[in-house]
């Protein structure tokens, strides 16, 4: 009852966000300077002739009108059509969202496989060298930018030791194996980069948990360190980690964007930087509103996530009294 | 041989070895009860903590600590684990915080049968749920569900004391257990405490601040000042013939039925002024 309110709430600030965030889309992107219609005649081209193709494209019309008729279209599944070749948006979108999906993906999962450990040994060990090391690692690994390490990863494993190919990508249903080999590097790439900002997280909330007394009860009725803190430490330290997760999302997304140019990947972050390019300001809309929808869709999940993990948020809920 | 031997104990914090206690010496016998009071700061949980092998990482013990002639100071952590729950167990004063919050609390004490005997989950619920009702729970089906922010203070400290009981331990380390509770779910829980220690025959180590609460349960008694055992005997002795004036204040404060109605209370600091103890240091 009060838990189905509770997700109604959340739902309409989810509404009220895309709506704000779709009129900040169209703001932005018609503030670029130049025209697709200058783009597509070439810089020769007469102002009438650029006149009556703006006119063909409806580019001529106020803007409030224009961003009306593209956000009805939205809502019935119709992000326009490109500019430059008429495909509609969603086609070009639908090949890409999968590639960025499964580099996302498989970025963050790897990120979580080495932050958590790396920092529960960096919480326990913070006096001592494991500790030191691995929190040295990790600043360093913040200071790397991602191009650079995707590049030294190409270098090492591709270029080198011939192990994994260095670019392109190939569909999962083509061939599995081939689609596997070409993921690896990026979402490495990506996993390192967010594994080194997790891990300064994962390291604060598990020295939290060791400063607090169920901690030490755990150790009392025999628990060694490292077993109390997996027994009881993970669970307390997801209720923090899970907003920082929540947060790191669009940073993710945008590490994606740049490891797809490392890797020449066909994801999102290669339409997106074209179509800029050419002015192709419906591709772009269609292509960032997709992306505030995902950051969007995944923190509402994340804050949904809390009733799971919190008993405290859950009877919260269920009585009525927890806040959104 | 003693229970627990404790020799010449001392543990200093930090790297300018501020000494907490100072040489502390004392035994428990099978099945015995030792009382230790002295005000914040005396050193009581400290040596607490340094017989669970409990201190934090900053600190530093030296001296003896024998529990069934084992030493615990210095011993690698794998050993200490296996006797923490087994053969030693503790109940800590905040029974607010010294439960997992995200996890049921049946759960929390079967964990201890199942860590030290292994146990099945299924008797294991048996023992705890039983365990529950003999600290006084009543519905202790539902409590064993409940999560620890369901429950009062007074029914946390007893699956805390259910916890640390469970098994059987020899000794039973008790850290202020009833000083966060009110003060009639404090006579309840000492009264559980000392029914369910005398059913199982375990000893205690009870540390208070209060020379009445510590007499409800023990039968000998430490006072400890600034780190340093001041006095020992048993409670009558301490009630009777106490020699140091700061246990002659802890006793006129604990038997306030001799004061005089209209009187003033007495306090320690008519007995023990802290300015002198500033000028002793000095």
């Amino acid at each position: 009852m009060h838990l189905a309110l509770r997700i109604a709430r959340r739902t309409g600030v989810f509404v009220v966000s895309l709506l704000g965030a779709s009129l900040l889309i169209f703001l932005l992107t018609n503030a670029l300077p130049g025209d697709v219609a200058q783009v597509l005649l070439g810089t020769d081209a007469t102002p009438e002739a650029v006149a009556q193709l703006r006119a063909q494209l409806g580019l001529d019309r106020p803007l409030p009108v224009q961003y009306l008729s593209w956000l009805g279209g939205i809502l019935v599944g119709d992000f326009g059509h490109s500019h430059l070749n008429g495909i509609p948006v969603l086609t070009l979108l639908a090949p890409r969202i999968a590639v960025t999906m499964w580099l996302v993906l498989f970025g963050l999962i790897g990120s979580l496989l080495i932050a958590i450990p790396a920092g529960m040994v960096a919480a326990l060990k913070r006096r001592s060298w494991p500790g030191f090391t691995i929190s040295a690692a990790a600043q360093l690994g913040m200071a790397v930018p991602v191009f650079w390490g995707g590049i030294l990863l190409v270098l090492i494993f591709a270029v080198w030791l011939h192990w994994l190919p260095a670019n392109g990508y190939v569909p999962l249903l083509k061939d599995p194996g081939q689609w596997a080999a070409h993921l690896v590097l990026p979402a490495v790439t990506l996993a390192l980069v967010q594994a080194a900002v997790l891990i300064r997280y994962v390291r604060s909330a598990f020295i939290e948990v060791l400063n607090e007394d169920y901690y030490r009860t755990a150790r009392s009725i025999g628990w060694t360190p490292m077993r109390a803190l997996l027994r009881h430490g993970i669970r307390n330290a997801a209720i923090s980690l899970v907003t920082v997760l929540g947060l790191q999302v669009s940073t993710v997304l945008v590490g994606a964007i740049v490891v797809e140019s490392v890797f020449t990947l066909p994801g999102l972050g290669s339409l997106l930087l074209t179509a800029v390019n050419q002015r192709d300001l419906l591709v772009v809309q269609g292509t960032v509103m997709f992306l505030v929808l995902a950051v969007l869709a995944i923190s509402a999940l994340v804050d949904l996530s809390y009733l799971l993990i919190d008993p405290r948020q859950a009877s919260a809920a269920e009585q009525g009294e927890g806040s959104a | 041989m003693s229970l627990l031997e404790v020799r010449d104990l001392r543990v200093s914090f930090g790297r300018r070895k501020i000494e907490a206690v100072r040489g502390v010496d004392f035994e428990i016998a099978e099945g015995q009860r030792l009382g230790v009071i002295g005000e914040s700061g005396s050193g009581k949980t400290v040596t607490a903590l340094a017989l669970m092998g409990l201190l934090p990482d900053n600190a530093t013990a030296t001296g003896s600590v024998r529990l069934r002639g084992n030493e615990i100071i210095g011993a690698p952590e794998v050993a200490l684990a296996r006797l923490r729950g087994d053969a030693v167990s503790m109940v800590f004063q905040e029974p607010m915080t010294a439960l997992d919050p995200t996890m049921r609390v049946g759960r929390q004490v079967a964990e201890v049968l199942r860590l030290h005997q292994g146990a099945e989950s299924g008797p294991a619920r048996d023992r705890v749920v039983s365990m529950l009702a003999e600290v006084g729970l009543t519905d202790p089906t539902r409590i064993a569900d409940a999560y620890p922010h369901q429950l009062s203070g007074g029914q946390r400290q007893r699956v805390v004391l259910a916890m640390a009981l469970i098994n059987s331990p020899d000794l039973v380390v008790c850290d202020e257990p009833t000083t966060a509770l009110d003060v009639t779910v404090q006579a309840l829980v000492l009264q559980k405490l000392d029914e369910v220690l005398t059913a199982s025959g375990a000893a205690c180590l009870f540390i208070s601040h209060d020379l009445a609460v510590v007499s409800q349960v023990c039968d000998r008694v430490l006072v400890m000042l600034d780190g340093e055992v001041v006095e020992a005997g048993t409670v009558a002795e301490l009630f009777t013939d106490a020699t140091h004036p700061y246990t002659r204040g802890l006793v006129a404060t604990a038997r306030l039925e001799l004061t005089r109605p209209g009187q003033r209370l007495p306090t320690v600091e008519d007995f023990y002024a802290p300015e002198a103890r500033l000028g002793e240091r000095a």
